[in-house]
This record gives C-alpha cells, sequence and structure tokens, in this order.
C-alpha cells in the first residue's frame, strides 16, 4: 500500500458548506449505491464497502457508527441503511482492487467526498469507483544472465514533481523468489524507478566483545550500552546479533535476510560487493529509466543485472564533546540520494564506531558519498508489561496491560554530523567526523481573538510539531518533542540538523496564524536548522482564521460535484516545497459543489477549479503554469472570511 | 522410523575434556565442500555457510566457491555447528539426521588442527497456489501458515513446520519454497476479523422504493434485521475447519508443486458475552480478559481481547466457530516501578459455533502466595555474596497446548528468602538461577527445590485459591553432574551420527519436559557430554534417529532398555562412560 504524498505534504481538505446536521434521533436514512470498476465502468460484484462518520475538523472526535461492512451484490449494489444524519466516508475494495478507494475518487489515489446525509434522507445514487493496481516485476540476475535468487532488498523509488524538482521517494521493498522473480503489485498510476541495493554492516570485534560483556553485567552497564545502540541509527541493531564474515578485526554482515548479492571477501582480502542498480543499468537514480505505469497494467521484463566489483575501505574517526566517541552508529550514504525523500534502503553502508572511537567501514565501491552520523536520544519508553498468558507448546502470547507512563528521560542532546568522502581505486582513511548537538526550538504561544484563551491543561497538551521538508540527509529521522509550560513557554528536543516547517495541532478552537521569527514564518517558510538553536519563537493562534469558501458550478451553470479546487500563491516565487507551505490546497469539492478552506495566511492567492481526474502532477509548477491563466486572483487580509465561487475550467 | 543401537560398555578411560573457556581465535582451520544429496553430488556454488558454537560469541559466514569449497580459519578449539544455506536448498545442519532438522552433529576442532567434511544439501520443494477468496475479502486479511504432524507427549499434534505465517498477495496467491520433503499441512486463516453482511436483493429492492416512491411493483417485505454477520473462516487444505480433516500435502526433494489452490470463505461469527465475578460473586470491574482459540499455543492464531466494562460485563463480537479458551484476570495494575501482580484470575473453556453464546459467568479466584528460602551446598565455592542475583521463577507444568498466565520471576531478598505474591492457583514447578557471564559454565546449579517435601522438578506441585505455600526450599550446588565419553562403532571408529539418550531407571520420571530424560550428540569425534542430570540411576542409549516427541513416549523408552547401558550418578559425579556398538544396528520398528 502506498501512502499519496499529498497527504503528507500538502493539506487535502474535503468540505461542505452544508455544515454538520445536528444528530437527530431518527436513524432510518439509508445510502444505496454501487460500486463500479473505475476504468472500464463496469460493476464489481461482491466488493466490500464500509461506512465511517467523517471526521468534521481536524483532530475532532469522529462519533461511532454501528454499521459493519457490507458485501455488495452481483450488480455491485450495497445498501446501508438505519442511518442517523450527519457526514460519512464511503470506502470499498475487492479482490483485485485492494487499494482502498473512497467515494468522490475520480481517479487512483485521487482526493475523495465526504456524504452529507440529512435525517431520514433516502440517497440512492451513490457511485464508487475502484481501481485495479499497477504491477512491476522482473527478474534479478548476476553479470552472467543467471537469475540470482533470495535478493531481499529490491527498492521502487516513486518520482514526485515537487516545486520544480524530482523527488525520489522509497515506496516499497521486495525479495526475488526461487526463480530471481520480485514483484511490486498494489501500484498507484504514477512513475517509478527499480532499484537493487546491498547494504552490508560492519562491526569492529571489540565491539561484539564489548556488548557480550555488557550483556552479561549489571543492568546499569546493559542500560548505557542499550541507550547508545538504540539512539543510533537503527537499522544497526539487528546487525549486532547477526552472523557476519570474519574480515581482519571485523565482522562483515549481509542485509539481514540474505547475502545474495555478496559481500564476500576475496582471496586478496579485498571484500567483493554488489553496488546498487537502478533499472535499467544505472549507478544513481538520476539516470535510471522511469517506469510509467497507469492504473491496472502489469509491466513484466523489468529486469536487473547486478555485478560483483572489488571494494575498499573508508575509515576515520568520531570526534564528540567529549573527544573521541565509542558505540556510536555512522552510515555511508550515496550523494545522490540527498535527492530522495526518504533514505532507508538507500545506504551503502553502516558501521559503528569501537572502542576508542575509531570506524571503518567495509566494502565501499568506487563513488561520492556522504558519511552520516547520528545518535537521537531514544524517547521514553513504555515500563514493564505484565501478567502474561503462557501457552506450552511453543507460541506464548502476552495478555498487554496499559502501563503508567515511565519517567521522563534525562535531556540528553542529539549529536550528529555529516562528512562527504569521494572513494576511488584506494582505500580513505583518517577521516574526521566532529559531532554537533542537535539545536532547539524555543518561545512562547500568543493568543488573538475573542476567547478565552486555552486553560493550563489544554494548553500543555497541545502538539507542536516539525516536520522535515524537502531533501537533506537528517530529513525524517526522530521526532523532536516539544514541552509546554503552563504560562504557554515552549522549548524542543535537540533535534537533527535539518529543513523543517512548524505546525500546531491540539487546541480545540484555535488555529495557527503564525510563527514568528526576525519577520519570517516559521509555519509557511521552512527553516533550516543547523547546530545554533532558535529562540524567541513567537506562535500566534487565532480563533478566527482567515477562510475561503464558495460553489464550483460548470460552464453550463450546473452543480459540479466532480471538481477540484486548486489554491496557490499569486506570486510565484512561493512553491509547496520551499516558501508557502501553507498556501497550496487541492480541495475536492463537496457533492454539492462546494469549497472551503481555512487558515490560509494572509496574501494574494490564485483559485481555479478543474475537473478532478484532469489533475495532473499538483503541484508541480508546470502544472500550476498552465492553470495561472485560467485562475481568479483573491486577496484575503489577516482573519478574513472570503467568499468565491468558480466555473470548472477546462486544462490540458 | 528410527533404529536403536546395542551399545556395550567400554572399560572407563579418561576422555578428552572440552575447554571451558577459550580464546576467540586460533590456530584450526576448519573447511569442507558443499554437494547435492543425489547421486550426481555436484557441487553448490555461492551457498552461505554459517558457523557457531559457544567459542564464537557470533558466528561466522563463509561462501562456497565453484568448487562447493568454504573455509573458516583462525578458529579457536572447540565444539561447532555448521548451518548451510543456498536458495533451492534445504537449509540443514551438518549431520542431521533429516534434511532440514537440527540437531546436527558437532564438529569438535583441536588446537593447530585441519578439519575437513563434506556436507550434503537436499534440493528443496516448492509449494504454490492459490487461496481462493470471496470478491469482497477484506484485503491484506490473510495469512497462510505451513504445519506438519508431530508427536507431543504421545499425541499427534499439527505444528507450523516453518517457523512465522505468510501473506498471500493481493489476488490470494502463495508460494512457499524452501521445504524440505515432509508432509505438509496448510492452514490459511484471517489476520484479524472483519465482519461483514450481505446486501440481499431484497434489500436493494426496498431501498430503491423508499428513496423513489414513484416505482411501480409491489414494496418487498423487509427483513427486520441485516443477514447474518460473516467473517473469513480459518481454513485447512483442501477446506475444511477440521484440523484432523486436514489433507496432508507429500513433496519430494526438488519437487514443485504448483496449483494447491483452497477457499476461504465467509462463515457466520458470533457474539460471546458475559460477566466476571469476583471471589465475592460481586462484578469484578477493572479486570482484564482474552479469549484465545484453543491449540493457539502449537499454532498461533489471533486471539480476542475481551473490554470489561466497570460492571464487569463483557462482550465480544466477531468470534469465528470453534474452541476457545478464556482467561480473565484482575488487579493487574502495577503500582509504579512495581512488578505487576494477577491477583485475581480464572481460566475457562468457551465453545462457538456460529451462534451468540451468552450468560457465562466467569468467576475469579484469588492469588495465594509461595514463598521460600535459598540455601547453598558447596564443595568448593563459598555461597554467593549478593543473594538478590539469584532469580526465581514459577514454571506452570501445564500439559502440552495448555494455557495459563505466566507467573512474573522474583529476585531473593538480601537473607536469600523469597516471594511470589499472589500466583494463580495451578500446577508449577519452582526453579532458580544464579547469575553467570556468557559462555561460562554456571558455577551454581539448582540441585532441588523442594516444596510440600518433594522435589518440584520431578513433580510439579500444585497451588490452591485460598491456601498460600511456605516453607519452599531451593537449594543451589556448586556440583554438577556429567557423564562423558566416546562412541564408537564395532572397529572402534568414532561413531558422531548416532543420538545418545540418557533416561532414569525410574519410569514414573518420564514425563513430558523431564529433567531425567535427555539427549546429547557426540561430535565429530564421537566425544559426548551430558551434564545436569539429577543423581541416580539412569540407561544410556544410542540412537539413528529420534524425534524429540519420544522423550516423553513411555513405549518408545520401554522399547529401547533392552539396547541400553545403565548407569549410576552420584551427587556431583562426574563419570566417563565409554560407548561401542555391538554387531549390526537392530530396527526399532516405530
Amino acid at each position: 500500500m502506498t501512502v499519496p504524498w499529498r497527504a503528507v505534504a500538502i493539506g487535502i481538505v474535503c468540505t461542505s458548506a452544508l455544515g454538520l446536521a445536528q444528530q437527530a434521533p431518527a436513524s432510518d436514512a439509508l445510502i444505496l449505491g454501487r460500486v463500479i470498476d473505475g476504468t472500464t465502468g463496469r460493476p464489481v460484484a461482491g466488493a466490500l464497502v464500509s461506512i465511517s462518520v467523517a471526521a468534521i475538523n481536524a483532530g475532532a472526535p469522529a462519533s461511532k457508527l454501528n454499521a459493519l461492512p457490507t458485501l455488495a451484490n452481483a450488480d455491485g449494489r450495497f445498501l446501508f441503511r438505519q442511518l442517523p444524519a450527519g457526514r460519512f466516508d464511503l470506502s470499498a475494495t475487492a479482490l483485485g482492487y485492494p487499494a482502498t478507494n473512497r467515494f468522490g475518487a475520480r481517479r487512483p489515489g485521487g482526493p475523495s467526498q465526504a456524504i452529507d446525509l440529512a435525517e431520514s434522507e433516502k440517497l440512492n445514487n451513490i457511485v464508487i469507483r475502484i481501481w485495479k493496481p499497477a504491477v512491476i516485476t522482473g527478474t534479478v540476475m548476476d553479470e552472467n544472465g543467471e537469475p540470482l535468487p533470495g535478493v531481499n532488498s529490491v527498492g521502487l523509488l516513486r518520482l514526485d514533481a515537487l516545486g520544480g524538482t524530482t523527488r525520489f521517494t522509497v515506496v516499497n521493498g521486495a525479495s526475488t523468489d526461487d526463480h530471481g522473480v520480485y514483484r511490486f503489485s498494489s501500484l498507484l498510476p504514477g512513475r517509478y524507478i527499480v532499484f537493487v541495493s546491498s547494504p552490508r554492516t560492519t562491526l569492529p570485534v571489540a565491539n561484539r566483545e564489548a556488548i557480550d560483556r555488557a550483556m552479561s553485567g549489571t543492568p546499569q552497564e546493559r542500560a548505557v550500552l542499550d541507550r547508545q545502540y538504540s539512539g543510533s541509527v537503527a537499522s544497526l541493531g539487528p546487525a549486532l546479533t547477526a552472523a557476519g564474515f570474519r574480515v581482519g578485526d571485523f565482522i562483515l554482515s549481509p542485509a539481514p535476510g540474505g547475502p545474495a548479492l555478496g559481500p564476500a571477501p576475496a582471496a586478496d582480502g579485498r571484500v567483493l560487493v554488489a553496488p546498487s542498480v537502478f533499472y535499467p543499468g544505472a549507478a544513481i537514480p538520476q539516470q535510471a529509466t522511469p517506469i510509467v505505469v497507469e492504473a491496472g497494467e502489469e509491466h513484466a521484463g523489468i529486469d536487473l543485472r547486478v555485478t560483483l566489483v572489488p571494494s575498499v575501505r573508508v575509515s576515520g574517526t568520531v570526534i564528540g564533546p567529549d573527544g573521541p566517541t565509542p558505540h556510536f552508529g555512522l552510515q555511508l550514504m550515496p550523494t545522490s540520494a540527498e535527492a530522495s525523500g526518504f533514505y532507508s534502503g538507500m545506504e551503502v553502508a553502516d558501521t559503528v564506531t569501537d572502542p576508542t572511537g575509531a570506524f571503518t567501514f567495509l566494502g565501499v565501491p568506487a563513488g561520492t558519498y556522504v558519511v552520516r552520523a547520528i545518535r537521537i536520544p531514544p524517547p521514553p519508553r513504555p515500563g514493564p508489561t505484565g501478567p502474561q498468558v503462557e501457552a506450552t507448546g511453543g507460541a506464548a502470547r502476552s495478555l498487554l496491560l496499559p502501563v503508567e507512563p515511565s519517567p521522563a528521560q534525562p535531556d540528553e542532546p542529539t549529536l550528529a554530523a555529516l562528512v562527504p568522502v569521494a572513494v576511488g581505486p584506494e582505500s580513505v582513511t583518517g577521516l574526521q567526523v566532529v559531532l554537533h548537538q542537535g539545536p532547539r526550538v524555543s518561545g512562547r504561544f500568543a493568543f488573538t481573538g475573542s476567547r478565552e484563551r486555552p486553560v493550563t491543561d489544554v494548553l500543555t497538551r497541545a502538539a507542536v510539531q516539525v516536520s522535515s521538508v524537502g531533501a537533506a540527509f537528517f530529513a525524517r529521522m526522530g521526532a523532536p518533542r516539544f514541552d509546554i509550560s503552563a504560562d504557554g513557554q515552549f522549548r524542543s528536543t535537540s533535534m537533527p540538523p535539518s529543513r523543517y516547517v512548524l505546525r500546531v495541532s491540539g487546541l480545540p478552537n484555535w488555529t495557527l496564524e503564525s510563527a514568528m521569527l526576525d519577520g519570517s514564518d516559521l509555519s509557511d517558510d521552512p527553516f533550516d536548522l543547523d547546530a545554533k538553536d532558535l529562540s524567541g519563537v513567537v506562535i500566534t493562534m487565532t480563533d478566527s482564521p482567515a477562510a475561503i469558501s464558495g460553489a464550483v458550478r460548470t460552464a453550463a451553470g450546473q452543480v459540479d460535484p466532480d471538481a477540484d479546487v486548486l489554491v496557490f500563491p499569486a506570486d510565484r516565487t512561493h512553491s509547496a516545497d520551499g516558501r508557502g507551505m501553507r498556501r497550496h490546497y487541492l480541495l475536492r469539492v463537496s457533492k454539492a459543489g462546494a469549497f472551503d478552506v481555512t487558515g490560509l495566511p494572509a496574501g494574494e492567492y490564485l483559485l481555479v477549479a478543474v475537473d478532478d481526474a484532469l489533475v495532473g502532477d499538483w503541484p508541480d509548477p508546470k502544472f500550476l503554469d498552465a492553470l495561472a491563466p485560467l485562475a481568479t486572483r483573491v486577496t484575503i487580509a489577516l482573519g478574513q472570511r472570503l467568499t468565491q465561487d468558480l466555473i470548472t475550467r477546462a486544462v490540458r | 522410523m528410527g533404529s536403536v543401537a546395542l551399545v556395550t560398555a567400554q572399560a572407563q578411560q579418561p576422555g578428552p575434556r572440552d575447554a571451558t573457556s577459550t580464546p576467540q581465535t586460533g590456530t584450526a582451520i576448519l573447511a569442507g565442500t558443499l554437494v547435492i544429496n543425489d547421486v550426481s553430488a555436484q557441487p553448490i556454488r555461492n551457498a552461505l555457510v554459517t558457523l557457531s558454537g559457544a567459542p564464537l560469541t557470533a558466528s561466522r559466514l563463509a561462501t562456497s566457491d565453484t568448487s562447493g569449497h568454504f573455509e573458516f580459519d583462525d578458529l579457536p578449539p572447540g565444539r561447532f555447528t555448521l548451518t548451510a544455506s543456498h536458495s533451492g536448498f534445504v537449509r540443514d545442519f551438518y549431520g542431521s539426521k533429516r534434511p532440514g532438522v537440527s540437531p546436527g552433529t558437532p564438529i569438535a576442532v583441536v588446537q593447530g588442527q585441519h578439519v575437513n567434511v563434506t556436507m550434503k544439501l537436499t534440493r528443496s520443494a516448492v509449494i504454490a497456489g492459490t487461496i481462493i477468496l470471496p470478491p469482497g475479502a477484506p484485503r491484506g486479511s490473510v495469512l497462510l501458515q505451513v504445519l506438519h504432524v508431530s508427536t507431543i507427549n504421545g499425541e499427534h499434534r499439527l505444528v507450523p513446520a516453518i517457523g512465522g505465517a505468510f501473506g498471500v498477495d493481493g489476488s490470494g496467491r502463495y508460494r512457499m519454497e524452501g521445504l524440505a520433503p515432509d508432509d505438509y499441512v496448510l492452514f490459511a486463516y484471517p489476520f484479524s476479523t472483519t465482519e461483514v453482511v450481505e446486501t440481499s436483493a431484497d434489500e436493494i429492492q426496498w431501498a430503491l422504493r423508499q428513496s423513489n416512491p414513484s416505482m411501480a411493483g409491489t414494496v418487498p417485505v423487509l427483513p427486520a434485521d441485516r443477514g447474518p454477520r460473516m467473517a473469513l473462516s480459518k481454513v485447512y487444505y483442501p477446506g475444511t475447519t477440521d484440523p484432523n480433516a486436514a489433507v496432508p500435502i507429500a513433496v519430494a526433494a526438488g519437487e514443485e508443486r504448483l496449483g494447491v489452490d483452497f477457499p476461504l470463505t465467509f462463515v457466520p461469527t458470533a457474539t460471546v458475552s458475559g460477566v466476571v465475578l469476583g471471589p465475592d460473586e460481586l462484578p469484578a470491574g477493572g479486570s482484564q480478559a482474552i479469549l484465545m482459540p484453543s491449540g493457539s499455543a502449537f499454532v498461533y492464531q489471533p486471539p480476542a481481547t475481551l473490554r470489561l466494562a466497570a460492571d464487569g460485563s463483557f462482550s465480544v463480537t466477531g468470534v469465528l466457530p470453534g474452541h476457545y479458551v478464556l482467561l480473565a484476570q484482575a488487579g493487574g495494575a502495577s503500582a509504579a516501578g512495581g512488578a505487576p501482580v494477577a491477583s485475581l484470575s480464572a481460566i475457562q473453556d468457551v465453545e462457538v459455533s456460529g451462534r451468540d453464546v451468552t450468560s457465562i459467568s466467569v468467576h475469579l479466584k484469588a492469588g495465594v502466595s509461595v514463598s521460600g528460602r535459598l540455601a547453598f551446598e558447596s564443595a568448593t565455592l563459598p555461597p554467593p555474596k549478593d543473594l538478590t542475583s539469584v532469580q526465581l521463577s514459577l514454571t506452570s507444568a501445564l500439559p502440552p497446548g495448555g494455557m495459563t498466565f505466566s507467573v512474573l520471576p522474583v529476585q531473593a531478598a538480601a537473607d536469600g528468602t523469597f516471594v511470589f505474591a499472589s500466583v494463580p492457583p495451578g500446577s508449577y514447578r519452582l526453579f532458580a538461577v544464579a547469575p553467570t557471564s556468557a559462555g561460562a559454565i554456571p558455577a551454581w546449579t539448582l540441585k532441588s527445590s523442594i516444596v510440600g517435601g518433594k522435589d518440584s522438578q520431578d513433580d510439579p506441585f500444585e497451588v490452591i485459591a485460598g491456601r498460600d505455600t511456605s516453607g519452599a526450599v531451593v537449594t543451589l550446588s556448586d556440583r554438577h553432574t556429567e557423564i562423558n565419553g566416546t562412541i564408537t562403532d564395532s572397529v572402534g571408529r568414532p561413531a558422531p551420527e548416532l543420538i545418545i539418550v540418557a533416561f532414569a531407571t525410574d519410569s514414573r520420571f518420564w514425563t513430558y519436559q523431564s529433567r531425567r530424560v535427555v539427549q546429547a550428540r557426540p561430535g565429530t569425534t564421537g566425544h559426548f557430554v551430558i551434564s545436569g542430570l539429577p543423581p541416580g540411576e539412569y540407561y544410556l542409549c544410542a540412537l539413528t534417529a529420534l524425534e524429540p516427541a519420544q522423550l516423553s513416549d513411555r513405549a518408545f523408552l520401554e522399547q529401547i532398555i533392552g539396547a541400553s547401558v545403565r548407569i549410576s550418578l552420584a551427587e556431583g559425579e562426574q563419570k566417563t562412560q565409554d560407548l561401542r556398538i555391538a554387531g549390526t544396528l537392530l530396527t526399532s520398528g516405530f
């Protein structure tokens, strides 16, 4: 199952002008509908249709609906009856249609619509479209063209045009079967690159001995080691107990699960490794050939050939605040991976410093890399869980009980470093990796509006979040926590250096207006955190946020339930990936053609309504360029509520 | 199935002792060749070979070259286990009795020695097919397990042949690779129970009329409620919910069995409801309960967690037909930092067959305390200074497949006393472990744990509701028994392929998981070690094959007495007993 990136990067808001009908005692409303194949238009017999109460606004608890999923009949017809008035989401799946397709989607993975149901209303025209997923399959072969079974590191990158750059996101992983064949099924339409990588872990023998000593030592010794390792790059964990090839003073372990691609030490003491290959035979994703897939297509014969090449070592020392730093996790990333939104699966090698703070990566093929070193203090862990069910015969299961939150952990800083390294035919030695403390973000809350400001215990439970934005080597590592005091001061834990944007949720009736520092809005313009703390951030919450609402009609004047409304800044130097994070919206109109967006920063915007089926690479600047001449320009002031009706425009 | 070697006692002579502590590296070399286990005996290249053993803290890997050769150098002396795997072959242990079934034969290596072995790998089988799902099967919902028959405590049971459950793809297709030749039972089950209802034609007609009153025709009479609730069933190949009616699939080495298709269908589900009552017969709020499918102990099946209301009532929907065990407990909330305590508990059986089961009364019983003290019998060592490092555990003496609550281990107090505060009623054994550094032989081992005058290791004791158990005495000793020796064939060559079984002469000890019935594999030199048996009289027997379940099979043990050597072990005695196979192997007739 792939997650549409839109769900991550840009808000999708499905709205309605009807608002929520009061919960009425009557529950004799019904929804009668049909499930069809979105490509062929034919009914899908026996599909499974689910109904749930739609969230009225983000964070509001959805009330529970006592309606089981229902199986459609042979004509694809389904019925939900004895429903109360309210707002509902419908979705359907069927054998061969594994993705969850929600009502209102006009293309695979497209935005959905909620259904507003009045008291005793009988809706009989609901059509849910579902699409067969695409498949990419092929064979992984060695240099002689022999199939390679058991390769467990076949990866799939999806390409997204975002803010004018192409982003590579690892969306899936697969293994080859006994015929060397891999298969990615359940794919949404899009552009994909298949690759094979074989990350390997180098563990100094001395660390293994230190781990053994600690494991048979006192609980305190175990706890220290445990924190050192669980705070290091998580992928190191399995390797610590994995079997490995003995290479001098090191243990070289293949990626967990299978060493079909090596590494195997060669007779001369060097290590043979399979460098990453991107379909059809590129060394970096930027040179690969993307596979363009449409719903229901099967792309077979996407074969990859891997070769074993000799490799060299990259070694050096990690220097922390207290000098050389032992047991510190490091990863060797290809420089080309910086364009990837998510790195897991792209690393070439992992290692950990030995008890003297020295490190060695074995099995490095020639290329340009970055040594990434990071230790994020692990978040507080739940305490012991309690009485367990015991079963003889081997498969004991736990009866998990609620646990008390464990006491706060000491506030250790995140330590991180990035060091570029170019690797040729010779080993690289003496690399200095100097760690820096991860910065913190702090400031205070301000409230503007007529309501009483939130009481202390509501305020301290608000969630300040930072999301990493764009491509960076520390993107999406760790989840910084923010402590909020009763007087509205907040302070984050020490964070990996990266590019972030700030968000606030969990304060009912209050919407984020801005998060200002030195004249820039950290909730709208992503900010780069390097080694320096950011303090004095003022988060302003408002109870009367700016909003735009309206209705969409076709050129013929009919209500258009098939439209999307696209909202983007008139100043096109803003992009969804850079400045203007909160200024881009793709809104699916309601069944009544209505749209509504809340919480826009003040400024000039372009609004355009187009058929959802025609919405392409939103928010690709090229697509926005095509839309701009068709758009309606509006200016919205702080706290202003604006109404703007639109006519659906044809776009090519 | 197996054959028994008639053995004779050899004159006792000091055998080599395994080193107790060894360095990580040495000068020995273990090399070998991997070949296909068929008449071709072709070399296997690119296979992964894993060497493990007590002298190594981490297993070492090697790959085989084009001639099937592999090598581990710089080895310390000791006993090592060799495992080899390659796609298309059964992952196997050197010297295994059946392809893919541990234990193998340990390979003994002395300092500076160059050992060469040949290891055969058997081509693996594939079973592939489609689980035929109804169109509305909730996605990602089906798991598949590969089972085979094992005899446990004299009973035939289906147990997983390969660890874990496997997903099927969106169309229900599956492919099981790497199977050893065997008879397999396939078991498909829903990962979680999603209840669904059907939309009937009558309902559609009725709804069309409701939404379009001008429609012609008669209004169908609408059923008062929707159709029955249903969920995907559990199914054994070829399509039965009864494990006894499952049809095993026999696969030979290298066989690819395709088209093994079987259906998973929707079956009616039930609601199970009732109330949990405390010892005072009042509703027990704040308790927790879980409904486990019987047989979960052997083959994992997802349990249902029951949400209990404040008045102790519970109701769980979507329960598939089958036999269940309901486990309930209360008072499990832990004090800050303290260990959770199940002060009240109950276990009872529940049968479900598609109809709702209501009015179940679960009567919680109070846990009681089990207390006692540590004692030390020392020959050479002073008793440990820090007694709080000794950990005591209570293990349920359940029949195979039984389910109960586990009791969390406790540490001894500084004065050597210990208390399990709240133990659910049941049958238990009491154990103690003193801490040991990794790889070292424990200095202190459990000699006896006397509860009510009997050693609970042999005779489990009963914990009865309302009655505390006190005065348990757990004795740790710095002496442990050992039987070592060398097994040779009739002309004096080592016979490492045999399995040695030591079992008490007193048949009262021939029970499930008895500590007086043990097996050992000799190393490549034929040397074997059996340590930690309680003092007493034993039979020693050598077998060409052994199913683990046969160790608790009384008829089997009876039958091998005739081919055994009797040996008596005194307290802490270290005895050397060499064995020689006399003449030919006898077939035991199993």
